[in-house]
């Protein structure tokens, strides 16, 4: 599976390609979500998109607003307010996940959505 | 809102503009609240309480005991302001360094973890391998099916061993009977020799009787020639069968003998042979088992290792939060100093940087505040 993650922070997304690659999945990163838009323009949908929310030049939330492609997108931030995690989800994310993860729980969460 | 600051920067470690503004208050409300600035007011929400001054205080020596005038109390500040307003672009370097550095530690972590993380995997990986090896080997019977497939060999040698000796004591037995028979049948020979004995002097006594009745007698006398000579030749043969019989019980119990020493000493290093390779097969055993055991371990290790390893990778997003934590006092020092010269605009000379007026800054803060400083800390600047 391809895996596009998007995350100003190099540890992030270092954390989040360690815990995917392990499954065998296809990871590529983008720094926000303007390369996020970048990347797809170029390479086409990803079959996941792991988004964080707090990035500069665009954020997650914009991204939101901005991608109207078919990847499954899977929020991972560290902010958790009831309002932003309903904003995301009804902007089409599919799951909304805090940091600090625990990997078992991503791949839950992927499953659930039919992604393995 | 001053409160939030304090709790913000005690949570990501870095207190160095709670120490700096507290000490900036003390000094402005030394002996009198009312001098404490308007903005500091705001964004404290209650004047902060007085505290005496300790000898370190920056400014305490401009107040005495004796009520300072107002332009005394302006000036002073003006020039806490000015401090404040100035330390920030070294504050917010710190600031930065904290992230840049603990995000390069936990790249460095992470890295590590990587290398651990593969030789965990690899290990496990050849512990499975051998683990599986051991339950595959021998055309997929397993080490345990090779080991009992062999002690079934060394049972059945053992038992074709004890019938080899139980065979053995057969033939002996049987020689003994055979020994019976040839010594009935030397009887029989004996007796055949008796016979031909007797009647040997019964020919010669017929002889005689026929020499007595002269010519008359000379049929019976061939009869008795021929009579003494069948006689002799039954008597000859009857000792060579005897004689032969002899030979041929002596041979037999010498065949028997060495046939049975042999079956014996066969059956003996058989035995040996059976109880070494079983001793064998034991120790080999008892050393399947501990690799098993071992192998186990591994794998239990690997496992475990694993867990660990994924909460390493969890504990290391920290590093991610707390930027953001960083960035958001960052966020607010930008907005408490954009406040600052918006409030004191015309008042405070913001608009042009003091060169020496932030160069003294910084040195006093790094030399009151060394635990901060990003050399004795961070490792130098970046």
């Amino acid at each position: 599976m391809r895996v596009l993650n998007v995350d100003d922070s190099t540890t992030m997304r270092k954390i989040v390609t360690l815990a995917l690659q392990a499954k065998g999945h296809t990871i590529d990163e983008a720094n926000n979500g303007q390369e996020a838009l970048d990347y797809i323009g170029r390479e086409g949908d990803p079959d996941l998109i792991i988004l964080d929310i707090n990035m500069p030049v665009m954020t997650g939330m914009e991204f939101l607003e901005a991608y109207s492609g078919t990847s499954t997108i899977i929020v991972l931030t560290t902010q958790y307010q009831d309002d932003l995690r309903r904003q995301a989800l009804l902007k089409g994310a599919k799951a909304f996940l805090t940091k600090p993860f625990q990997k078992d729980d991503l791949l839950a969460v992927m499953s659930e959505l039919g992604l393995e | 809102m001053m409160l939030f600051i304090l709790g913000a920067l005690a949570g990501c470690g870095t207190t160095v503009l709670t120490v700096l503004i507290t000490r900036r208050v003390r000094a402005a409300t030394h002996g009198e609240s009312t001098a404490v600035p308007a903005a500091f007011l705001e964004y404290a929400g209650e004047p902060p309480q007085p505290v005496p001054a300790s000898d370190d205080e920056i400014r305490t020596e401009q107040f005495s005991e004796d009520a300072p005038a107002d332009d005394q109390r302006y000036s002073v500040r003006q020039e806490l302001l000015a401090d404040w307003y100035w330390s920030m672009p070294y504050v917010r370097k710190l600031l930065g360094l904290v992230t840049t550095k603990t995000e390069a530690a936990a790249m460095g972590l992470i890295e590590k973890y990587q290398e651990v993380h593969t030789m965990a995997s690899s290990a496990g990986e050849e512990a499975r391998s051998a683990r599986s090896t051991l339950n595959q080997a021998g055309d997929g019977q397993g080490v345990d099916g090779l080991i009992n497939a062999t002690r079934a060999r060394i049972e059945s040698e053992r038992e074709r061993s004890a019938e080899l000796a139980r065979l053995g004591e057969r033939t002996r037995e049987q020689t003994r009977e055979s020994d019976e028979l040839i010594t009935r049948v030397n009887s029989i020979v004996e007796e055949i020799g008796d016979i031909a004995d007797r009647s040997k002097v019964i020919s010669i006594n017929l002889g005689i009787e026929a020499a007595k009745i002269g010519k008359l007698g000379a049929p019976f006398k061939v009869i008795a020639d021929q009579l003494r000579m069948l006689n002799t030749s039954t008597g000859e043969a009857s000792r060579r069968a005897g004689a032969l019989m002899e030979d041929f019980g002596a041979f037999q119990t010498r065949l028997v003998d060495d046939w049975q020493q042999t079956i014996l000493e066969n059956v003996s290093e058989a035995g040996e042979s059976a109880r070494i390779t079983e001793e064998t097969i034991e120790s080999l055993v008892s050393a399947i088992e501990e690799m098993r055991a071992v192998f186990d371990r591994l794998i239990e290790s690997t496992i475990a290792s694993e867990g660990s390893m994924d909460e390493i990778l969890s504990h290391l997003q920290f590093q991610d939060i707390t930027r953001q934590q960083v960035e958001n006092v960052d966020t607010i020092l930008v907005d408490l100093s954009d406040q600052t010269k918006e409030r004191m605009a015309g008042e405070l000379e913001v608009d042009h940087a003091d060169s020496e007026l932030i160069a003294r800054l910084e040195e006093k803060l790094k030399h009151r505040f060394k635990v901060y400083d990003e050399e004795s800390v961070l490792g130098g600047s970046s």
